[in-house]
């Protein structure tokens, strides 16, 4: 028998199944087809690394020609004639640099991830829309009139970006797509609000009502309170209190009670957060700094402003520098979301300012009463039966096809969730009709800084942000600004209401004077770091909760700023990875004590005596080559565990909730309490000294065992607490991990989160005659992995560097050795 | 004469992918195969010229300056496959396809063009 029959048979077998995985892929494959394609594939991405000399591209409802200079830093200068046509050019330069990341936000905030990487993300995708986010965003999109500034904002910033998707040929399209067999999608202004909503996810989902319940339920409602008070017990606002030193008010923590049965029946009713097993102290998913300093203390007799906004660290990076020019109206540059029509957080001719979160409470839950618990079509308020809304939510696959259906209800406060056997509604600021595109906008017309806030504050809602603000003229100003809900009386936010009566509901908003808030003090400095924004004493409205809040790092601001009567713009840079930590100064004070107390009860052995002597050494600074910060962090992280046994549910392993660390620090003053008692020990009753001496030792000999004896250099910081800026998707190649860098909990540059969270953007302004301004993120513009500018900021940022800006009031003002690249957009196209 | 038959294929091929897409290359190939159906061995000729087509169209750009190497090293770290992966996978898919289409071709070449 002939083979060549077989062969041939074989052959085209082989071609098919060849053709078919080129097609359509294989498993987790992508089509190899278009993926390996050299001219469009993933190989598309190493035509495409840098930016051509000279380009030109339309835009179809541009009004006249834009002119964009890339500087040498990969910033595009946008020089455009009026707001709008700057605004469509942002949208198609942000494209150009970072069109996936753009849409992964957007559909992370509308819940249609599975329509870009599939069934894998259902469960992300679900959270967003029970949460009410991408109704909510719908209902902002119509309540802005035609024509209003919202409207034209986002319409402009969606020409720009589907002009540029338009033009983009497949080899132009990010890797990403081509790993994931999809192509872009186009860009509408809902996919602007759905970022809104992801940042609103991000920065005010905020659900202090769990920890107080869980404790509650443990405890007893005593001691849950003096656990998870309403105010930190560790005073140095935001609002300047008159005070030149922090403060600490006493707080007493009643022994533990008996099991609250009530509030254990409560607990299933409230979304259970994601628990991190490692963390002792309660790891803040956000974080920032900024602060500014009055012309009488700085150095050169001009305002100067610092800002660092703290979120998960990404490649690409969240921010993207740009600057906005239409000559006599606008002159903004700073960082803008992509996604996001404007610049948030930057600076002017006139003025600069920097975002942080207020941490505020603006999320309220309500225990309704429906008419079928199975499939409820009513729900009972004042004695009537209203009607629920109801929205049908479609998961769509990569391919369309319908993955899953949800029926999600609605109250008149928000989006209705069955918890357990019960149905809750929650409202929530973000989900309330708001208009942020035209709050940034108008900000960046001030030319003062009590202006910009007012501007400021007229259209902003939600995430509640303390701005910072300081001005050409010398004026340093700051408000945490933001919608903050006005509750009835009686209650504060920390407990699920009855949604059967409308007398539970909010009714209002708080006044703008009534919000934190300072002009000029008399110390000559503002600062805010997430600490409560107005001190206790002087406020007695329910802003939000201890737990929201951390005083560290504003102690610390504020200790250097008193430290330095002539603050230079280079001093600001280096504040803002300075390595000193208040929460060290005062906790090892604690712990090397103790050990003092357990030598002389002729307790304590070698480890304790080895580990009090490398802290005594320790200069309480988290540079990358010590060795005591490791051992700081591990031994109170030990103490914190031992010290909050009781808020373990029998039969689990972690806690239900974790009290502050400003809590901890208050129990530290009765050495004797009960608290200090682990349950676990038995024949044994600790009290707070045996604790923190056994937690030491403990620390101690755990790192020996894990990293060798310190002289040998595995406990140095930089080796144990390095960051890692992951790829948005995970992708191992496409991110930077093992940075060693300087600064760890409760410092000014956290590390926490296992290195992934921390500084996304760091600017200091000096606000003189001429501007000038430094920043840096870590990644870098372009979010092409093949580019030189994927990362190119990662080492300035690891390193502390700032890289001066280049802001050129025209164009012809950008020498052509700053300029690296060009565009020119006309008005054309489709 | 073969490896003249091979550049030329090679860059007909690499032209048809720029013009085109991938799907070129298994067009051009089968063409190749039916037209030189009696030449020596067309499959392994063109199945060269797949990967030389791809490959040269890379060494091309890495020459021109683009960050071939790092970036198919990293990639290949982001699929988790070995460094080598994705270059190589770029040379063998061009070649299987090139080459199998080329032996088809050949084949239907030698049935219907061979005068009796």
């Amino acid at each position: 028998m002939s083979l060549r029959p077989l062969a041939i048979t074989g052959a085209v077998v082989l071609l098919g199944g060849v053709l078919y995985v080129g097609r359509v892929g294989a498993g987790p494959l992508p089509p190899l087809g278009p993926f390996l394609d050299p001219v469009r594939g993933a190989w598309g991405s190493v035509a495409y690394a840098t930016l051509p000399d000279s380009a030109s591209a339309s835009i179809p409802a541009l009004g006249a020609g834009v002119d964009v200079r890339y500087d040498t830093r990969g910033v595009p200068h946008i020089f455009a004639s009026t707001e709008e046509d700057a605004i469509r050019a942002l949208g198609f330069v942000v494209a150009r640099d970072r069109l996936f990341q753009m849409e992964l936000q957007a559909r992370a905030g509308g819940g249609t991830l599975t329509e870009l990487v599939g069934a894998a993300a259902i469960a992300a995708d679900s959270e967003p829309r029970h949460l009410g986010m991408p109704r909510g965003a719908e209902q902002k999109l119509a309540a802005l009139t035609p024509g209003s500034t919202g409207r034209r904002l986002l319409e402009a910033y969606a020409e720009g970006v589907n002009a540029y998707i338009d033009q983009a040929s497949p080899a132009e399209w990010p890797v990403e797509y081509k790993l994931l067999g999809k192509r872009p999608a186009r860009w509408s202004p809902l996919q602007s609000l759905y970022l809104y909503a992801r940042m609103g996810w991000t920065l005010a989902y905020l659900n202090g009502e769990r920890d107080r319940l869980a404790a509650r339920a443990l405890v007893g409602d005593a001691a849950s309170r003096a656990l998870f008070p309403v105010h930190t017990p560790v005073q140095e606002p935001i609002q300047p209190n008159g005070g030149d030193a922090p403060r600490t008010d006493p707080l007493v923590i009643p022994p533990p009670g008996a099991t609250d049965s009530a509030a254990l029946a409560l607990l299933p009713l409230l979304p259970r957060g994601a628990r991190n097993d490692d963390d002792a102290e309660v790891s803040r998913l956000f974080a920032s700094n900024n602060w500014a300093v009055a012309p009488a203390r700085s150095k050169s007799g001009h305002a100067l402003l610092a800002g660092d906004p703290h979120l998960g660290l990404t490649l690409p990076s969240i921010w993207y520098e740009a600057h906005l020019v239409v000559p006599g109206k606008l002159d903004v540059y700073g960082v803008t979301i992509p996604g996001s029509p404007g610049i948030v957080i930057g600076f002017t001719r006139d003025v600069a300012w920097s975002l942080t979160n207020t941490g505020a409470d603006v999320l309220d839950y309500y225990r309704e009463t429906v008419d079928d618990q199975e499939h409820p079509t009513r729900y009972l308020l004042d004695d009537q039966w209203k009607d629920l809304e109801r929205r049908e939510e479609v998961y769509r696959g990569k391919r369309g096809e319908v993955l899953r259906v949800d029926t999600v209800r609605y109250t008149h406060r928000g989006p209705l969730q069955r918890m357990h056997n019960e149905w809750v509604s929650m409202r929530w600021t973000v989900n309330e009709p708001s208009d942020l595109a035209t709050a940034f906008s108008n900000a960046a017309h001030a030319t003062t800084a009590p202006a910009f806030l007012d501007a400021f504050a007229r259209d902003y809602f939600a995430p509640a942000q303390n701005t910072i603000v300081a001005d050409r003229a010398g004026n340093i100003a700051i408000r945490s600004t933001g919608h903050y809900p006005l509750r009835p009386a009686g209650h504060d936010g920390l407990s699920i209401l009855d949604g059967s009566s409308s007398a539970n509901d909010w009714t209002g908003y708080w006044p703008v004077p009534e919000y934190p808030q300072a002009v000029n003090p008399a110390q000559g400095f503002l600062a805010s770091a997430n600490q409560e924004p107005i001190d206790s004493h002087h406020s007695p409205d329910y802003l939000g909760y201890d737990a929201a809040f951390e005083p560290w790092r504003a102690l610390q601001i504020n200790r250097l700023l008193r430290q330095n009567p002539r603050v230079t713009l280079d001093d600001m840079r280096r504040y803002q990875t300075d390595p000193g930590s208040v929460r060290a100064d005062w906790f090892v004070a604690y712990l090397r004590n103790a050990a003092s107390v357990a030598r002389a009860r002729g307790e304590g052995g070698a480890s304790l005596a080895a580990a009090d002597s490398l802290l005594g050494a320790w200069d309480r600074r988290y540079t990358v080559g010590n060795n005591g910060a490791i051992l700081f962090e591990t031994a109170l992280g030990n103490a914190i565990r031992r010290t909050w046994d009781e808020l373990i549910p029998k039969g689990d392993t972690t806690r239900a909730a974790t009290p502050s660390s400003a809590v901890f620090l208050s129990l530290m003053s009765d050495s004797a309490s009960v608290w200090w008692d682990d349950r676990r020990t038995t024949g044994v009753v600790e009290d707070r000294d045996a604790i923190l001496a056994g937690a030491l030792a403990a620390a101690y000999d755990t790192l020996v065992a894990r990293d060798g004896p310190p002289s040998k250099g595995g406990w140095a910081w930089g080796k144990v607490a390095t960051a890692r800026v992951n790829h948005l998707l995970g992708l191992k190649g496409f991110s930077a991990t093992g940075l060693a860098v300087q600064g760890g909990r409760g410092t000014l540059n956290p590390s926490v989160q296992n290195g992934g969270f921390g500084a996304s953007w760091r600017m200091v302004v000096e606000l003189g005659p001429r501007i000038r301004a430094m920043g840096t993120y870590p990644g870098g513009q372009s979010g092409n992995p093949a580019s030189p500018r994927y990362g190119d900021r990662l080492r300035f940022w690891r390193d502390g560097d700032l890289e001066l800006l280049i802001v050129p009031p025209a164009l012809d003002s950008l020498s052509a050795s700053q300029v690296s690249s060009r565009l020119t957009l006309t008005r054309g196209g489709r | 004469m073969a490896i003249l038959r091979m550049l030329i294929l090679a860059i007909v091929i690499a032209l048809g992918t720029i013009l085109l897409a991938w799907w070129a290359v298994p067009l051009v190939a089968a063409v190749y195969g039916v037209l030189m159906h009696r030449t020596r061995r067309p499959g392994l000729t063109a199945a060269v010229g797949g990967a030389l087509a791809w490959g040269g169209y890379l060494a091309l750009a890495s020459v021109g300056g683009a960050p071939v190497g790092r970036f198919g090293s990293a990639l290949a770290a982001s699929m988790q496959l070995p460094g080598w992966g994705p270059l190589t996978a770029t040379l063998v898919f061009p070649a299987l396809l090139a080459g199998l289409a080329a032996y088809l071709g050949a084949r239907v070449g030698g049935r219907y063009l061979t005068a009796p």
